[in-house]
């Protein structure tokens, strides 16, 4: 072969394949970005804070008008049980306030959201950096031809073939079930009692550290949520802390409830009217987290709430 | 401006080639070279227009002195005027580099300052020993800040340029030159995008918390450090000298398969070549001649000071000093050890050739001489010996699932494969070369839309 024949056929060949790849990715369009339809439910197979923060640009905006902000504490409450509203749980798996916002922020600026209900646990202000790189610009230009594109791809392959379980169902609810499986079961009674008598890390339920910057993320937050007008809500998940840190939990929670205004909802699960749903150690799988039935319960509550506020 | 960026590869590059080919076909080679430096200062004050103002003093300046140290006829004068060149260049680049360390400013260090002005130092001493002639301001200005090597080397001497620029576009055949400018550059990149920023999540999970590793984790992070720095330098190295190669222009090899070697001078023979050269021409030669009788005590002597150097001319810190330090002592028995004759099996040479330069890259690598020994000692086995926690809770599943092949591919590269300068001498335009470079290009561009484009590690020094 000839150079100059060599250079033509390989940069067309680069250009070419780059081209139809791009062209593809727009046309199949995974993560509802640029031609999404309405009312098509969409999974995050894989990679979570990828595709959520992907769902912030189209598939949020423009399939539902509530908003759940919040950490893996909030991860497997089904909002799809949430009446009156048709609610995104964009819960992240050890997310902060600084990852809620990457996400919030696009839905705010696409769309509107009648309804921002926002997780009140120490989580949330666990730092105020997001945690990893997998949430920013690029991964928009991303959905267009990326590794993480690449393994969402295999990822649903590999569930058409019964070979992988979605890591959220279509509200961005988590299954939490493989992580059950992980942990053999749901953590029989006895060592959670263990686990309520602190053997575990709940250092996250009373932090020592108070970062003022993740607090001043967090009202932000909730303060562009009021901005655009949606309805606030703040929700205490119910939880227990390390025996002798309850007062420093309090007291952290109610600085993150601090810039509420009065028209705002408040819910406090850890305060004594769910003593039954906190003290029944069934309620968590890991100590920390919610069984399915539990975060039902806690829908549930959620429900009453809002339809105590509209009447 | 990066070379792994699509504004680069997309319009950057292809812009540059087709108006230089269009000027030398117009037999404007004055145009090309004009075209060449405006666009090589649209690189270099691409990511920070000030940092214009820092390399633009300074060739003007060395321009200035080196047609002073060309004029005079006495030498003494031509000496003095060398001295009147060379220090404020070292004093240029101290004050960039140490001021931080010393007077606590929060300068931000300009973008290849070690570089051009190193390759001022040698542009100056050549005048001086008369091996190069004077050059006008055009090619001088081309010759400092010509965008390949610009921001982090290869270290090129003006002679070598120079002449080539003079007779740019010239070439017989320039769609080869394109070709192979091509071939060598996707290797680079891909060494770059896919092996050196792989190597470096796995070195920065073990290196931003080195206090809980074992001696195995400790292991695979100070390797995967030596490999990432192997791979991210040498693949910046590909890519100048296949950019350059693009534009007709030849500027040297910089890495020669590095981890073949069986002994630390073999080593400096392979790594880093341009800055070998510059250390053993520039450094270590004149402190030798400084010497009133040339042995091999003075030669060691000389090799520690000019290792020295070396270390600290990369940054501020005692554990670049340490790093040098250690390379010429290294060195110094080295010589010693050839000069005894003795003969030490090839396995064993190569084994402690490489675990001296890995452990000593843990100084090069870690923030402080604190950290730096605390991933040493844990180097050594202790209690601790088999366990990857560490890293596990540091390196997401995900992660490694992407990372795996690189990291696996990249090692065997590293030690087996045949580098760029022999992949170079084997390309020829097949079928199958056009195919293997596409590929190689496309899964690269995969890779850079999927991270944040990394810097070259280089770009610090």
């Amino acid at each position: 072969m000839k150079m100059k024949r060599w250079l033509a056929t390989t940069i067309a060949l680069i250009f070419g394949c780059a081209s139809a790849f791009v062209g593809a990715n727009y046309w199949l369009d995974p993560y509802c970005i640029f031609r999404c339809r309405p009312d098509r439910l969409i999974p995050v197979a894989t990679n979570e804070r990828t595709t959520k923060y992907l769902f912030g640009f189209n598939y949020i905006p423009r399939n539902f008008d509530g908003i759940l902000i919040g950490s893996s504490i909030s991860g497997n409450w089904n909002t799809a049980r949430i009446r009156g509203y048709k609610v995104y749980n964009a819960s992240l798996s050890g997310g902060n306030a600084a990852e809620g916002a990457l996400i919030l922020n696009n839905v705010l600026n696409r769309g509107k959201m009648r309804l921002a209900i926002f997780i009140a646990h120490p989580a949330m202000g666990d730092g105020h950096e997001p945690k990893s790189g997998s949430m920013n610009s690029q991964e928009y230009w991303g959905s267009l031809g990326s590794i993480p594109l690449l393994q969402d791809y295999a990822a649903r392959i590999l569930r058409i073939v019964g070979r992988h379980r979605d890591e959220c169902d279509g509200y961005g609810v988590y299954d939490i079930s493989p992580l059950l499986a992980a942990h053999a079961v749901v953590v029989p009674q006895e060592k959670v009692l263990n686990i309520f008598g602190g053997q575990v890390n709940m250092a996250a339920s009373a932090p020592d550290f108070v970062d003022e910057i993740a607090f001043r993320q967090y009202e932000e937050l909730i303060a562009h949520a009021r901005r655009t007008g949606a309805a606030i809500m703040a929700v205490v998940p119910p939880g227990r802390s390390r025996p002798g840190k309850e007062e420093k939990r309090n007291a952290y929670t109610e600085r993150l409830l601090a810039d509420l205004m009065p028209e705002d909802l408040i819910l406090d699960m850890n305060s004594s009217e769910f003593d039954s749903l906190r003290q029944n150690p069934g309620s968590f799988w890991d100590g920390l987290h919610l069984t399915d039935s539990a975060a039902d319960e806690a829908i549930e509550t959620i429900n009453r709430t809002l339809e105590h506020k509209s009447r | 401006m990066l070379f792994n960026s699509f504004q680069f590869i997309f319009w950057f590059w292809p812009v540059v080639c087709i108006g230089f080919y269009l000027l030398c076909s117009a037999n404007n080679r004055q145009g090309a070279k004009v075209w060449l430096l405006m666009l090589s200062l649209v690189f270099y004050g691409w990511m920070k227009l000030s940092n214009l103002f820092v390399m633009v003093p300074s060739i003007l300046f060395n321009w200035f002195l080196s047609q002073r140290i060309v004029a005079q006829k006495d030498a003494k004068q031509r000496k003095l005027y060398l001295w009147l060149a060379l220090a404020p260049n070292i004093l240029y680049l101290a004050t960039f580099k140490y001021a931080n360390a010393v007077l606590g400013t929060h300068w931000e260090f300009p973008l290849g300052l070690s570089f051009f002005t190193v390759t001022q130092v040698m542009y100056m001493v050549d005048c001086y020993e008369g091996l190069s002639p004077p050059n006008n301001l055009l090619n001088h200005s081309l010759f400092v800040s010509f965008f390949p090597y610009v921001a982090a080397g290869p270290l090129t001497r003006s002679r070598t340029i120079v002449r080539q620029f003079e007779n740019a576009g010239n070439s017989r055949d320039r769609a080869a030159d394109l070709a192979r400018g091509l071939f060598v550059f996707a290797i680079g990149l891909v060494k770059k995008v896919i092996f050196a920023d792989s190597f470096r999540r796995l070195a920065d999970a073990g290196f931003l918390q080195p206090t809980n590793l074992s001696t195995l984790e400790a292991w695979i992070i100070s390797v995967a450090f030596t490999l990432e720095i192997y791979f991210d330098f040498s693949g910046y190295s590909d890519m100048a000298i296949g950019v350059a190669l693009s534009l007709g222009f030849e500027i040297p090899e910089n890495f020669n398969s590095p981890f073949r070697s069986r002994s630390i001078i073999e080593f400096w023979q392979r790594w880093h070549m341009t800055l070998s050269n510059f250390i053993t021409t520039y450094l270590y030669t004149p402190i030798v001649r400084s010497f009133k009788k040339v042995t091999l005590a003075s030669a060691s002597v000389a090799t520690i000071f000019a290792m020295l150097i070396a270390g600290i001319w990369h940054g501020a810190g005692w554990n670049f000093a340490i790093w040098g330090l250690l390379h010429g002592v290294a060195l110094g028995v080295n010589q010693y050890w050839k000069k005894s004759k003795r003969h030490m099996p090839s396995l064993l040479a190569w084994a402690a050739t490489f675990a001296f330069v890995n452990i000593t890259l843990v100084f090069f690598r870690a923030p402080d001489v604190g950290s730096a020994l605390s991933i040493v000692q844990r180097l050594i086995p202790n209690p601790n010996l088999l366990s990857i926690t560490a890293i596990r809770a540091k390196v997401r599943g995900i992660e490694l699932e992407v990372m795996f092949l690189p990291l696996l591919i990249g090692t065997i590269l590293a030690f087996w494969g045949k580098n760029s300068g022999e992949l170079r001498k084997t390309f020829a335009p097949t079928t199958r070369s056009s195919l293997a470079v596409a590929s190689l290009i496309l899964v690269a561009l995969l890779f850079m839309n999927s991270n944040i484009a990394k810097d070259f590690v280089y770009f610090a020094f």
